[in-house]
């Protein structure tokens, strides 16, 4: 089924247009990007946290 | 037909490149953006859903935000500090003292109550107070203490991360003894664990403003980890700002309950030893400051805020409840007195105005040992609004 799935895939996309097929690797190249971006900003700010939650204690 | 070269070039470096660029850009300019956002509306005060004891730490862009939308350029800013007797532990957000505070003072002040549960007069509050210090000239900060306790002018290991934020962003004045403080830390980082990683990360995110973005995020958006304190689904990844400050009214708990016998012999235990290790009875029978815990506590004081700032600070000098401190031998209870004088003259010696509360506070006023009840708020309110009329009068705030 799996296999199938990746052979029609892969006729479709031989059937596209070259300029269609170069803009929609562009897109996905960039979201790529953008999506590890996103990761990297939000583990940089992770690293900051601690492992631990202040505990409140009363003096 | 297309060439098979086209199946081999999915992935595109160039582009890759351009999105994670543009993407860090994207999120630097998001993060400065909400770093002067204020996304808190009706702020009254910063619960434990949105501190450090669930793992979400403020920043000083948040802090400032709250700062600006809720004080007018025409009016005197009035910052609270401290810790959670300050930040209005046992008292509901409706009837915080913090709220009593802003009626008697009138529509002249904003009072905005910045303090943390467990932090120092120097901590998060006191940063943001100077970081708005230009934009609000017209401002008194104040924050509660123990006697003889000084404040470390990089604030507290739990609240360090805000010190870290205004630092490194460049928004606090020039002052040898916090870049001392700071330089030892560095050279001995076993007194402080991680300090480089720390500071190295803050120094990045004066750059890329990851902490003013994701915090903004898990205040507005999700919160994206469960905490000891939000483990379960229904709660780990809802937005900070969706939870409400549900803090008790101690006033609905019987006294004999607050008071029982479950809390006593532990109390008790601290308020005796509240200034024990201060003092020593010298041959006469009279108790003397040790001279070593005399020097440390000027030396703290004088270096706790930056000079320019020590004239509109006023620190607030905190006494136990009567209740405990009634139990205690005569000779305990002078110690304590003479602890609170000598605490009230160093601060004011050192520039700064100081006054202290709980002399004639009833046994109701308090809903624990240290915190206060609404009643008591009431009293400490109307002190303080006492002094920052003073205050406001002496800098000279009520002219213009």
């Amino acid at each position: 089924m799996i296999s199938l799935i990746k052979r029609s895939g892969y006729r479709l996309w031989q059937k596209l247009p070259r300029p269609v097929a170069n803009l929609i690797t562009h897109a996905v190249s960039i979201s790529a990007g953008l999506l590890v971006a996103l990761i990297l900003h939000y583990l940089l700010y992770r690293f900051g946290l601690p492992s631990k939650p202040f505990i409140y204690v009363v003096f | 037909m297309n060439p098979p070269s086209q199946t081999t070039r999915l992935f595109r470096p160039a582009s890759f490149l351009i999105g994670l660029v543009l993407g860090f850009l994207a999120l630097v300019l998001a993060g400065r953006f909400v770093g002067h956002t204020d996304w808190h509306p009706n702020f009254v005060r910063f619960h434990p859903h949105i501190t450090s004891e669930t793992l979400y730490e403020p920043t000083i862009g948040e802090l400032s935000s709250i700062i600006r939308a809720n004080c007018r350029p025409d009016q005197i800013l009035v910052v609270v500090g401290g810790n959670s007797i300050f930040q209005g532990v046992g008292q509901p957000v409706d009837r915080v003292w913090t709220r009593h505070l802003q009626e008697l003072l009138g529509d002249r002040y904003a009072v905005i109550n910045l303090a943390f549960r467990g932090a120092y007069a120097t901590d998060g509050a006191a940063f943001a107070a100077e970081a708005m210090r230009k934009e609000f000239p017209r401002q008194i900060y104040l924050a509660n203490i123990a006697p003889l306790n000084g404040s470390a002018p990089v604030g507290s290991d739990t609240y360090r991360f805000m010190f870290f934020d205004a630092y490194y962003k460049g928004l606090l004045t020039d002052f040898r003894a916090r870049d001392d403080a700071l330089e030892n830390f560095l050279a001995h980082p076993h007194i402080y664990e991680g300090i480089h990683a720390k500071t190295r990360l803050a120094k990045v995110d004066a750059a890329l403003r990851f902490r003013d973005f994701w915090t903004w995020w898990s205040a507005n958006l999700f919160f994206t980890f469960p905490t000891e304190r939000t483990p379960d689904i229904r709660t780990a990844f809802k937005p900070r700002n969706a939870f409400p400050d549900i803090e008790p009214d101690f006033e609905t708990i019987p006294f004999e309950e607050r008071f029982s016998d479950r809390f006593a012999q532990a109390e008790m235990e601290i308020a005796r030893n509240y200034t024990a290790i201060y003092y020593e009875k010298d041959a006469a029978g009279a108790w003397k400051l040790f001279s070593d815990q005399e020097a440390g506590f000027h030396d703290n004081v004088r270096n706790a805020f930056p000079d320019e700032l020590k004239p509109r600070t006023l620190l607030v000098v905190s006494r136990n409840s009567p209740y405990y401190t009634r139990q205690l031998p005569d000779d305990i209870r002078a110690r304590d007195e003479l602890a609170i004088r000598h605490t009230l003259a160093g601060w004011r010696e050192a520039g700064h105005a100081s006054i202290d509360y709980g002399l004639d506070f009833a046994d109701t006023d308090y809903g624990d040992r240290t915190h206060l009840t609404v009643s008591g708020g009431r009293k400490l309110a109307k002190l303080v609004a006492a002094e920052i009329e003073s205050m406001s009068e002496r800098l000279g705030y009520l002219s213009r």
